[in-house]
């Protein structure tokens, strides 16, 4: 090592005379430098692949059936490391013999690994382990276990040690560990390179132990993220990232294993995104890039983007029955065979609630099912399939000064109180299904995924009560009728996604090309009327639009190493988004209007005195957007790594925004940062911290108006701030934390953007340790974990400031052979806190209550859960 | 206690960050109304009409009913179309408790309960003449919306009048061309009066009401005699001259003064300012 051929400090000044020494110093030095750039290069840059390294090791029983031969004989296996390092396929390279392979293939079943890593990631990989059987002798030969088999990382229900016996291990003297690092094949699939600072690549590991409702609280191991929603456990959660209102997915790309989640359409959002069909327990890790700093990036990514890679570790088949408070019941199966990868697995839930307070009952059910298969010596498939469907109310908006005068309580429901026939709340439902291939010849790997998507959505909302049905001159007398919107979204996605990489070396480095495509067509029908609330009946149409869309990407990313401590990557994508767009009801009013025709007669079939005309209106147009997105990573200090990073992102418009040959007008961000990421393993523990200022402009951005129950476009804004993150890993525990501070404002008042949280602080950890004693001679083990969130006060309209948000989640479990049983707390501490705030105006006084309407802006607030209790138990068959 | 330190401890790292504003403040702010400064619990004053005839009066009652009051950030357009009753833009304040007003005093009335607003700026304002909901036809109140006594001397014609405004179902215009070209709010809601009162954070809201402008332009020559006193009618639908209750030209001209917002350049009936030392 350089360090070691370094001077000792106290022979610096005798060192120091002597010319030679110096010189020759210089050159140590500048080797040395050069060492350490790679190594650190290696270490920062997180794109080797690290193999397995053995955790659990046990040793093979010597068969009774062989003892008669009394003889000598090696087996070789070839093992499958999973990517939560158990082993799920073993194959015989040489027998010794049936007993012999029986009882190697038993024992190596048994081990546990750190897993493999490509960049970072835990990936399956393949490894040859030689066993040595020799026939017992009395006093029985022992071999030693490999020295880090004993300070392992216990994991759940963790196959139990044999029982002393006749035993044979790894061959000779030569640990598992060194075997393991010499004869290994990773098999993962390809990654995107590392972008920077802002590149979260998030095993979920043990982490996901710590309580989560659903697959987008996942989000959460990333930095700056706050979710809420005031629509229900149906309705996609409200997306906070880096001083973003991303909404339910508008400025977030959203993806599961690269089939996009994003409805380009949506009416009720642009980007919509609902992850709730994912069932958590298959989610494997997270890629979240903070910025437009991949060309793979697409539409939507312009706070950034979110890609869940799903996998299921355990194998055998699970049973989870959890329960607890406000009637909440779910069952999950999952089902992962034994022999294939951690990508071939299948998993159910059904999962139903009564939600805290009033109005927020659920249910819903999923499957979700995967095959990964192997195609050729050099590449492999999957084909993916998922359904679910969920029925759910939401109790809505409180106004804060309703609350305070006693007329409705935190966790109340105003449908409850004004006895609306129609409760807010929603339908959902989506299928899916994909296919996906990747396959290596020479130096170029491949890869190309097809899907289809169906969803369909209906949701029932209410901001305002009884605000905006006001009497226009020329429409039927009426009274307030009042304002839940009855959205129905039906969306069919076709879409295809393909890569090529070329790998070569220059400058004596390897160097790296890809070129890829993205291709996605959108055929979605919206509609959005106003429902009386006294009889649930729809009295006007707001919106019916019917749009084929089209996005059709292209681009080219460079990953160029100048020196092996310089790396510049990037490249630029080019996107045309085409709209096809019939509004269906584009006649809203008319100019002078005949008696037969009131104003209130939506759709109408006349614009002018009668004039006839259809009460439609299509309109199609394109528009094509060019990204140049670009990074340059420096590695020159060990374990440290700095970036550079720029790109330009963009969210296609709305549907309703299109106009007849004018260019379709593109929200579009522009991004830059500067950002340190520390890598280092001490004493066992994994460190990764990093430190990112950042800062974004978007021209366009939009703002959630309550008012008209969507987005609406706004003016510019610029964000600018800072994200610290650590993650530690142990052989016990997993601890990650992070804070964001970002500053969002308007770039013609500079006056703050309402909503965003300015400081978000979160906290997930996870300790897991092996209990001091054990039960009929198996071990059980423990685990505890928190979640801790704290967002500091929020800017609202008008100078306004929220509540600030702490919670804390903690859950706790014990495992034995292949059960495990555990209790989850969430708001541990019981506290009453507002989950979402706003100020606009909003009417909840109904016609003749003879109180008179509220116009002028209210704080409002969505009411965070309560303390929920829940109980959980799992059994594992078959598994490893 | 510990949960608040932790809290506390958290909140720290918001300081670097959680520094600006959004713009604008959100209050809460008294209101009152008022007749003029010089009114001392009677007005005698003359009305002159357009053909020149000057009729001295002596108002000795007026009382009017608001049931609320609006300011909004926008001014619509005049133009040749209808508008509706609720003002385009953002509502900027309101008081939305009524309060019987006698317009014979100077004294600050005060409404029951504060007003809510914003500190954007002001250039319309609504007074909403209600005692239920706007878009109710049926008025469930039986009282009036404006109360009015007093006497009118012309020359020797010496007259003693009362009227009693209402707005419910004798204002219901149902048999126009085009449905809702007359809702009752329309009635109800006097609007757009042109304001430009500036909402501050401190200070209130005090809408000056003059009962004198009732009184424009109303002939009360024409006023029909009940027993001993002349009485406005308060049924628009009488087109009978020979009946006790025609709705003559005083009766109109004073429902038109009192639903009239007026002008930007006065004087109107409704002014509102903002006034310190509320």
């Amino acid at each position: 090592m350089c360090h070691s051929t370094w001077p000792a400090q106290h022979r610096l000044r005798s060192f120091a005379r002597n010319p030679i020494r110096i010189a020759l110093a210089i050159s140590t030095a500048f080797g040395c430098f050069t060492y350490l750039c790679e190594e650190a290069w290696a270490q920062s840059a997180q794109d080797e692949v690290t193999p397995p390294k053995v955790l659990t090791h046990v040793d093979a029983e010597y068969p009774q059936s062989a003892l008669a031969k009394h003889e000598h004989a090696d087996v070789v296996l070839a093992v499958t490391v999973d990517a939560d390092g158990h082993v799920s396929k073993t194959d015989v390279l040489q027998s010794g013999g049936a007993d012999l392979d029986e009882a190697a293939i038993i024992a190596v079943r048994q081990w546990t690994f750190v897993p493999a890593k490509r960049r970072g990631i835990p990936a399956a990989s393949r490894i040859r382990i030689p066993f040595h059987f020799a026939p017992p002798a009395p006093p029985p030969e022992w071999v030693s276990a490999p020295p880090d088999a004993e300070t392992t990382l216990p994991s759940k229900m963790a196959a139990q040690q044999a029982p002393a016996a006749h035993r044979a291990s790894p061959t000779s003297s030569k640990s598992a560990q060194e075997v393991s690092d010499t004869e290994v094949t990773v098999t993962g699939r390809l990654v995107a390179p590392y972008r920077g600072a802002s590149d979260f690549n998030i095993p979920v590991g043990e982490l996901r132990n710590v309580p989560r409702q659903n697959a987008t609280e996942y989000l959460k191991l990333a930095p700056g993220i706050l979710l809420t929603n005031e629509g229900g456990e149906g309705h996609a959660e409200q997306v906070f990232l880096r001083g973003f209102d991303a909404r339910e997915g508008q400025d977030v790309e959203f993806s599961v294993d690269g089939v996009p989640i994003n409805e380009s359409g949506n009416l009720h959002g642009n980007g919509y995104a609902d992850t709730h069909f994912i069932i958590p327990e298959l989610i494997g890790s997270l890629r979240v890039v903070e910025g437009p700093f991949d060309p793979r990036q697409g539409n939507y990514a312009v706070a950034g983007s979110a890609n869940y890679e799903l996998g299921l570790d355990r194998r055998g088949l699970t049973a989870k029955y959890t329960a607890g408070s406000w009637d909440t019941q779910r069952l999950l199966l999952l089902w992962g065979p034994s022999g294939e990868s951690t990508h071939t697995f299948g998993g159910a839930e059904v999962y139903s609630t009564q939600g805290y307070g009033q109005n927020r009952d659920a249910q819903r059910a999923t499957a979700m099912g995967q095959y990964e298969g192997k195609l050729g010596a050099n590449g492999s498939y999957r084909i993916t399939g998922t359904a679910y469907a969920t029925h759910y109310h939401s109790a809505g908006v409180i106004r804060q000064d309703d609350y305070d005068t006693g007329r409705i309580g935190f966790y109340d429901s105003y449908s409850i109180l004004l006895h609306q026939a129609v409760k807010p709340g929603g339908d959902a439902s989506r299928y899916s299904i994909a296919a996906d291939v990747e396959t290596r010849k020479g130096n170029t790997t491949y890869s190309q995924q097809v899907f289809v998507i169906g969803r369909d959505m209906r949701l029932l909302e209410d901001f305002t009560g009884y605000l905006l049905d006001t009497q226009l001159p020329l429409q039927s007398l009426h009274a307030q009728r009042g304002d839940m919107i009855d959205l129905h979204v039906h969306e069919l996605t076709l879409g295809a996604r393909g890569a090529s990489r070329l790998t070569g070396t220059a400058l004596g480095l390897e160097q790296q090309l890809e070129l890829g495509y993205f291709a996605r067509g959108d055929i979605v029908t919206g509609t959005q009327q106003r429902i009386a609330a006294a009889t649930g009946y729809p009295y006007m149409t707001d919106t019916d639009l019917t749009s084929n869309l089209g996005d059709v990407g292209l681009y080219a990313d460079a990953n160029l190493k100048l020196l092996p401590w310089l790396r510049l990557q990037g490249g630029v994508r080019e996107d045309l988004f085409a709209f096809q767009v019939n509004n269906l009801c584009a006649v809203q009013s008319v100019a002078h209007p005949s008696p037969s025709t009131p104003l209130d007669q939506s759709c109408l079939s006349q614009a002018d005195r009668g004039l006839a005309r259809e009460p439609n209106q299509p309109a199609s147009t394109s528009s094509i957007a060019t990204l140049p997105r670009a990074s340059m990573l420096v590695g020159p200090l060990e374990h440290f790594s700095y970036s550079l990073s720029y790109g330009k992102g963009v969210r296609s418009v709305d549907p309703s925004y299109v106009t007849q040959d004018v260019k379709t007008p593109f929200a579009s961000v522009v991004a830059y940062e500067g950002g340190v990421t520390y890598t280092n393993t001490v004493a066992g523990m994994s460190f990764v911290g990093r430190s990112i200022f950042f800062q974004t402009h978007v021209d366009k951005d939009l703002i959630f108006n309550e008012t008209v129950g969507r987005n609406v476009l706004g003016v510019g804004t610029t964000r600018t701030g800072w994200v610290g993150a650590l993650r530690v890993t142990g052989t016990h525990f997993d601890e990650s934390a992070n804070l964001t501070l970002v500053r969002s404002t308007y770039d013609d008042t500079h006056l703050l953007v309402a909503y965003v949280p300015d400081a978000v602080l979160r906290s997930d950890s996870v300790y897991i340790s092996e209990l001091p004693f054990s039960m009929n001679r198996h071990p059980v083990n423990a685990m505890v974990g928190a979640g801790i969130t704290y967002v500091g006060p929020r800017a609202l309209p008008f100078g306004q400031r929220s509540d600030s948000i702490f919670t804390t989640d903690v859950t706790g479990a014990l495992t034995w052979t292949n059960f495990e049983l555990g209790l989850s707390i969430t708001n541990l501490f019981g506290a009453r806190y507002r989950l979402g705030e706003y100020n606009y105006a909003s009417n909840w006084n109904p016609p003749g209550s003879g109180q008179q309407p509220s116009l002028v802006p209210e704080r409002q607030f969505t009411a965070g859960p309560p303390r929920g209790i829940f109980g959980h138990f799992a059994i594992n068959f078959q598994g490893t | 206690m510990y949960l608040r330190t932790i809290q506390t401890l958290f909140a720290l790292v918001c300081v670097p960050a959680c520094v600006g504003t959004t713009g604008g403040q959100v209050i809460d702010f008294d209101a009152a109304a008022a007749g003029p400064k010089d009114a001392n619990g009677e007005f005698v004053f003359d009305i002159e009409l357009t053909n020149g005839t000057r009729w001295n009066v002596d108002l000795t009652r007026a009382t009017l009913h608001v049931g609320a009051l609006y300011l909004d950030d926008s001014l619509p357009v005049s133009g040749a179309q209808n508008t509706a009753c609720i003002l385009p833009g953002a509502y900027v304040a309101e008081v939305t408790t009524g309060l019987d007003i006698n317009l014979l005093s100077n004294a600050r009335q005060h409404f029951p309960s504060y007003g809510h607003g914003t500190t954007l700026g002001v250039q319309a304002a609504q007074v909403w003449l209600t005692h239920g909901d706007v878009d109710t036809i049926a008025d469930p109140n039986p009282y009036p919306i404006l109360d009015v006594e007093g006497t009118a001397a012309l020359g020797n014609d010496v007259r003693p009048f009362v009227g009693q405004i209402t707005i419910s179902n004798n204002r219901s215009n149902t048999t126009g061309n085009f449905p809702g070209a007359y809702p009752i709010c329309k009635q109800r809601i006097v609007s757009p009066i042109p304001t430009s009162v500036g909402v501050q954070p401190t200070g209130g809201l005090l809408l000056t009401i003059d009962p004198r402008l009732l009184f424009t332009n109303v002939d009360f020559g024409q006023l029909a005699r009940v027993s001993d006193v002349y009485v406005f009618s308060d049924d628009p639908t009488n087109s009978n001259p020979n009946s006790p209750t025609y709705y003559s030209q005083p009766s109109a001209n004073l429902y038109g003064n009192l639903t009239s917002a007026g002008t930007a350049n006065g004087p109107n009936l409704y002014s509102f300012q903002w006034d310190p030392t509320l």
